[in-house]
């Protein structure tokens, strides 16, 4: 008896669902295959907490045209394997309409081709360049990559009157990725790589190596490597007595960076996004605006410091609802619509996707900046 | 040239003394129990991290932030033995193992939760001017490792060789069961060790830390090379885990030096894996055979 009661109701409240319209309409599934767990962790962290605070001011405003959006969240535990099994079970079973992510460029590389076999429109929130090159009908991304990061790095050490520089990378994939593209490109830019060395990030003592790396004909370094590695470099930078100009990653553009190396941190340059720089952006520059809301909301919505990996779920998710506020859910019109996004000023950069570019980003989305007294500057 | 090797020596004494604080504490708790505890670097990175709350943002004086780091850490130390050692049980050393394992990545997992996945510094005791010397320098933290490690390695080698709980304790690792026949309080001993390898590693996460930085993941990293360290040197001989960190830090130095860093850990561990062919018990390692017997892996 109180089963069918229940069951009763239920047809009731579901009846009366119905008839209250656009709150019961069908929503846009997303599926959003993430890291929540190990060490990537704050990342996914920083793309859900994006993603929830737009998606509920978006539902709130009436979704889009009158369907809430509803995010599928899976953890890929920064696996490739996993990835690969989540995304599978993304289009097969929550047949989304639409996925963002993975975030890792390791879970990005195996991805690629399931998305385009399934035709599932895909932005990819991980910056390696492989993801877009070459291009794939139905993978995109927002994410600046290395390529862009380095050519605006290059391009300022050549105007510094720089044409020798000393190239020391950690043996890792965000070591390789930088190297790779440094050497590359420094031709082109009319800069020679005079010192070209390695190291781990578990080497806790530099000096041997900085100590030959001053008697090369060096006129900058450069150093390519992300978490403890560049404090411990800066730190014997120091210790040694260089005093060349001293360029790192964009792994470094952070508070915890500063805080952790102290006075040592002193001078050094890095080029990277503008979302660090925030508030020291010209009032000319677009994005400023973008930027500083985006940080607002998100510190008054969360109590943490926004970052540049929910920076990219932010933009992924401005050009996917977009893209889908004018094509609807088909699949073909949706990618077409992303495709044809142009100028879409976000934090990361201006984004002009083609059929033939599907990063969007040019240099002009990258900055300098320098440490100075404990925070970082603009370079001009 | 002169200055290029004094620089590795330096190098090789801070980093060699890095590993020797390690290696020393896993060392110490496989002379009491056979045990090789994966945990090892854990205390190391608690000591720091908790040293980075205590003395580095709520800046405690150091005689207070101390003390209660390395009694924290000693607690968890006893809190992992209570969980690993259970000789009644009769469960093989290889169990033993992966239960370390297993409290490791718990226990970084755990730091992740209540610190952050931010790498962390406090700043060094005395400053960060490096000490100059023919050219060469070397950061006054690093002067610090280096006598503490000096100080422990010596202070354990004495207490393990000439006092009453250290003679204790090295009977237990010989044969747990004779030591009971002849009135050793086994369990205590182990007790005392783990204690004893958490207060060590702690120690060392609190002086290493302003120059190798921590974060919940260093734990991992730092005990790989102590253990390369103690089984180069000889697993259970303090000396020889010295010994064996210093001849690891000297080979990675030189080779940066005189080859190329990323052929580092090529050449040190070709000399690594030639002397353990050698010299399978280390540098200085027993002669007689103990420690992980095949009755011990096999489980009895």
């Amino acid at each position: 008896m109180l089963q069918t009661l229940t069951v009763v109701v239920a047809l009731a409240g579901l009846a009366l669902a119905s008839v209250s319209g656009a709150v019961a309409a069908e929503p846009i599934l997303i599926g959003v295959p993430v890291i929540f767990t190990g060490p990537g962790a704050f990342v996914g962290e920083a793309e859900k907490n994006t993603l929830e605070m737009l998606g509920e001011a978006l539902n709130a405003r009436g979704g889009i045209e009158g369907r809430p959006l509803k995010f599928i969240y899976y953890d890929t535990e920064g696996k490739p394997d996993v990835a690969v099994r989540l995304f599978k079970r993304l289009i097969e079973k929550d047949k989304v309409t639409a996925i963002l992510g993975p975030t890792a460029s390791w879970e990005a590389g195996p991805v690629k081709p399931i998305a385009e076999k399934e035709k599932m429109p895909t932005i990819m929130l991980a910056s390696a360049r492989a993801i877009i090159d070459p291009v794939a009908r139905w993978v995109f991304k927002t994410p600046v990559e290395d390529r862009i990061v380095v050519a605006r790095l290059l391009s300022h050490i050549k105007s510094a009157g720089l044409d020798q520089i000393a190239l020391v990378t950690s043996q890792d994939g965000f070591g390789d990725g930088g190297r790779k593209e440094i050497l590359e490109q420094a031709p082109e830019h009319g800069i020679k790589v005079v010192f070209d060395e390695r190291y781990t990030m578990e080497d806790a003592d530099l000096t041997p190596l900085l100590n030959k790396l001053k008697k090369t004909e060096a006129k900058a370094v450069v150093n390519w490597s992300s978490s403890r590695a560049p404090i411990v470099f800066a730190m014997n930078y120091k210790q040694v007595g260089l005093t060349l100009p001293h360029f790192q990653s964009h792994a470094t553009l952070s508070k915890s960076f500063l805080d952790a190396t102290g006075a040592n941190a002193e001078g050094i340059m890095v080029a990277a996004q503008k979302i660090e720089g925030g508030a020291l952006l010209s009032d000319a520059d677009p994005q400023k605006k973008i930027i500083s809301d985006y940080k607002a909301a998100y510190k008054a919505k969360w109590g943490k410091d926004a970052n540049q990996f929910g920076a990219g779920a932010h933009d992924a998710f401005m050009i996917l609802t977009a893209a889908l506020r004018k094509a609807g859910t088909d699949p073909e019109k949706l990618r077409a619509a992303i495709e044809e996004t142009r100028g879409y000023v976000g934090i990361g950069g201006v984004y002009t996707y083609s059929a033939t570019n599907h990063g969007g980003l040019g240099k002009d989305s990258v900055v300098m900046y320098r440490a100075t007294g404990g925070g970082w500057q603009l370079l001009k | 040239m002169l200055t290029d090797i004094l620089q590795a020596v330096f190098s090789a004494l801070t980093v060699g003394s890095i590993y020797a604080l390690v290696a020393v504490g896993v060392t110490l708790v496989y002379s009491a129990t056979g045990i090789i505890n994966f945990a090892q670097g854990e205390f190391v990175m608690l000591g720091g991290m908790i040293m980075v709350t205590l003395y580095g943002e709520r800046h405690w004086p150091l005689v207070l932030a101390v003390p209660v780091t390395i009694g924290i850490t000693a607690a968890v130390a006893a809190a992992l033995m209570k969980v690993s050692y259970r000789p009644e049980r009769n469960v093989s050393l290889v169990t033993v193992l992966i239960i370390t394992i297993g409290a490791s990545l718990l226990v970084s997992g755990s730091a992740l939760k209540v610190w952050d996945g931010d790498v962390h510094r406090f700043p060094p005791f005395s400053g960060d001017a490096p000490v100059r010397l023919a050219g060469a320098t070397v950061a006054p933290q690093a002067l610090w490792v280096m006598a503490t490690t000096a100080v422990v390695g010596v202070a354990l080698a004495l207490f393990l060789r000439f006092t009453i709980y250290g003679k204790a304790m090295r009977a237990c690792a010989i044969d747990r069961g004779a030591a009971a026949i002849v009135g050793i309080r086994v369990k205590s001993m182990v007790l005392l060790s783990f204690v004893m390898s958490g207060a060590l590693g702690c120690v060392a996460g609190i002086m290493i830390t302003p120059l190798t930085m921590v974060d919940y993941s260093s734990g991992m990293l730092l005990a790989i090379k102590g253990f390369a360290a103690a089984m180069l040197g000889g697993m259970g001989n303090v000396v020889g885990a010295v010994l064996g960190a210093l001849v690891f830090s000297f080979l990675e130095a030189f080779s940066v030096t005189f080859v190329s860093s990323s052929l580092k850990e090529l050449v040190t561990f070709v000399v690594i894996i030639l002397v353990l062919l050698f010299m399978p018990r280390g540098l200085m390692g027993p002669r007689r055979v103990e420690g992980l017997d095949e009755e011990d892996v096999l489980g009895h």
